[in-house]
């Protein structure tokens, strides 16, 4: 930072730092974004790249990156950079392949482009996605189907041994299932990583995700029982806004009060126990 | 020297999509709100005039963006999870799970503190932009955000210590 009036000590700034990064986007959501702006600008699709289906992580990202700079062929404009004096000048964009579709009301790109400080007025966004947050929606919404091979084939067979980084992969895939709306496959994720032998530093982890899939499945009934072990097994500070988020809410209501950091460790404790 | 979509989407990507989080954005719908961030962009860039930084411009739509966001999402009554952070996949369990709740500590932090106090504290604590730059954008005193910028300061530190306490504790 340029100035001395922040005087963070060392902790307090690795916190904001690590805060930083893991706000930032993924690989393949910086792919599916880009691929998403330029679509709406009306360029020519690019196959394989964050559409819908296609594998998350390195494969995605990779064919991004390579399709990309093809595609935005399209888009390379003859804008000018002037750096003058530490400032940025730009001619205008323009796209040489085939005319955009209607872009965004004009008006509301020239509120949001207006400076920070003047009034805010209210604008609607995009349409949304149908992957939100809120629990009514959730369960509502149907839950697709999926082949069978989308589950881990070494976790299909009984219990066997997974270890950390497995686990943690295993669970970024079920919650990047949820995101997108699978949660059918972050539920069977979930069930998978239950009768593995694990260990219990991410197990309040994976039942938050199961109570999410749960209520994205219109398994309410079924989303409290989880939450509700949940909330017994883990810090209920860190988990409840996410149960308070959920179809679960309920067992908020009637469920436990905090609990504190030596129950908690006395939970893990046993959990390890249990899964050993 | 030509610019293209991409390297102007590459270089702001981040901001974007971390200033989006910041202002209340739950994760599942930054990518809609970061489109029309860049959509707008698109369409206004011919219009800047070079009197700051791009960064700082990308920034000041950023903001708008988001904060109809939230006001949107508060109007239709959603009550969404905007502290839910998803965990790293380069670092071991205990590590990702310990950056994960520091990143939703300083969420939900964030998030509480009334739409003033939120400001400085994205634009001086997150961006890490200076002070003048702060003030300038958000059209207040230096004073008035250097004031509250230590009382932020204060707050923060007191929240991540009881964090640290807890940590500690298990």
């Amino acid at each position: 930072m340029t100035d001395d009036d922040l005087d963070l000590d060392s902790s307090l700034r690795e916190s904001l730092a690590s805060a930083r990064a893991r706000l930032e986007p993924q690989p393949h959501q910086q792919g599916e974004l880009l691929q998403r702006v330029v679509l709406a600008l009306g360029a020519p699709v690019l196959p394989g790249a964050g559409l819908p289906g296609a594998e998350l992580g390195a494969a995605s990202t990779a064919s991004t990156a390579a399709g990309a700079p093809v595609l935005l062929k399209a888009l390379v404009v003859s804008a000018v950079v002037g750096a003058v004096a530490g400032t940025v000048a730009l001619a205008p964009w323009s796209v040489s392949e085939p005319a955009p579709p209607p872009r965004p009301n004009v008006e509301q790109q020239q509120d949001a482009a207006k400076p920070v400080a003047p009034s805010v007025e209210e604008r609607p966004m995009p349409p949304a996605r149908e992957k939100t947050e809120d629990a009514p929606a959730r369960e509502a919404a149907p839950a697709r189907s999926n082949p069978p091979q989308q589950v881990e084939p070494s976790l299909a067979g009984g219990p066997q041994p997974v270890g950390p980084g497995e686990e943690l992969a295993l669970l970024r895939r079920a919650q990047a299932a949820l995101r997108d709306g699978d949660a059918a496959l972050a539920l069977r994720l979930m069930e998978s990583l239950d009768s593995a032998v694990t260990s219990a530093a991410l197990s309040a982890e994976r039942g938050v995700t199961r109570v999410l899939a749960l209520c994205a499945l219109g398994r309410s009934g079924d989303a409290e029982a989880a939450a509700r072990v949940v909330l017994e097994r883990s810090d209920a500070a860190v988990y409840r806004p996410r149960v308070a988020a959920s179809c679960a809410k309920g067992v908020l209501l009637s469920g436990p009060s905090d609990e504190t950091p030596a129950a908690h460790t006395q939970s893990i404790d046993s959990s390890r126990k249990e899964q050993r | 020297m030509p610019l293209d979509f991409q390297e102007f989407f590459d270089a702001h990507v981040a901001l974007v999509w971390r200033v989006l989080r910041a202002l209340g954005v739950p994760e599942a719908h930054v990518p809609d709100a970061a489109q029309e961030v860049f959509l707008v962009a698109h369409a206004k860039l011919p219009e800047f005039e070079g009197r700051s930084k791009l960064s700082t411009w990308v920034y000041a739509i950023t903001y708008r963006v988001g904060k109809n966001a939230r006001r949107r999402f508060r109007r239709e009554g959603l009550h969404l999870d905007v502290t839910d952070v998803p965990l790293a996949s380069d670092d071991s369990p205990d590590a990702a799970l310990r950056g994960k709740r520091t990143t939703e500590l300083v969420l939900r932090f964030c998030t509480d503190l009334d739409d003033g106090m939120r400001d400085v504290f994205v634009l001086r604590f997150l961006e890490e932009r200076s002070l003048a730059e702060t003030a300038e954008l958000l059209g207040l005193g230096i004073n008035t955000v250097s004031s509250r910028v230590r009382l932020l300061r204060t707050q923060l530190e007191r929240t991540l210590s009881q964090s640290d306490r807890y940590e500690e504790a298990r």
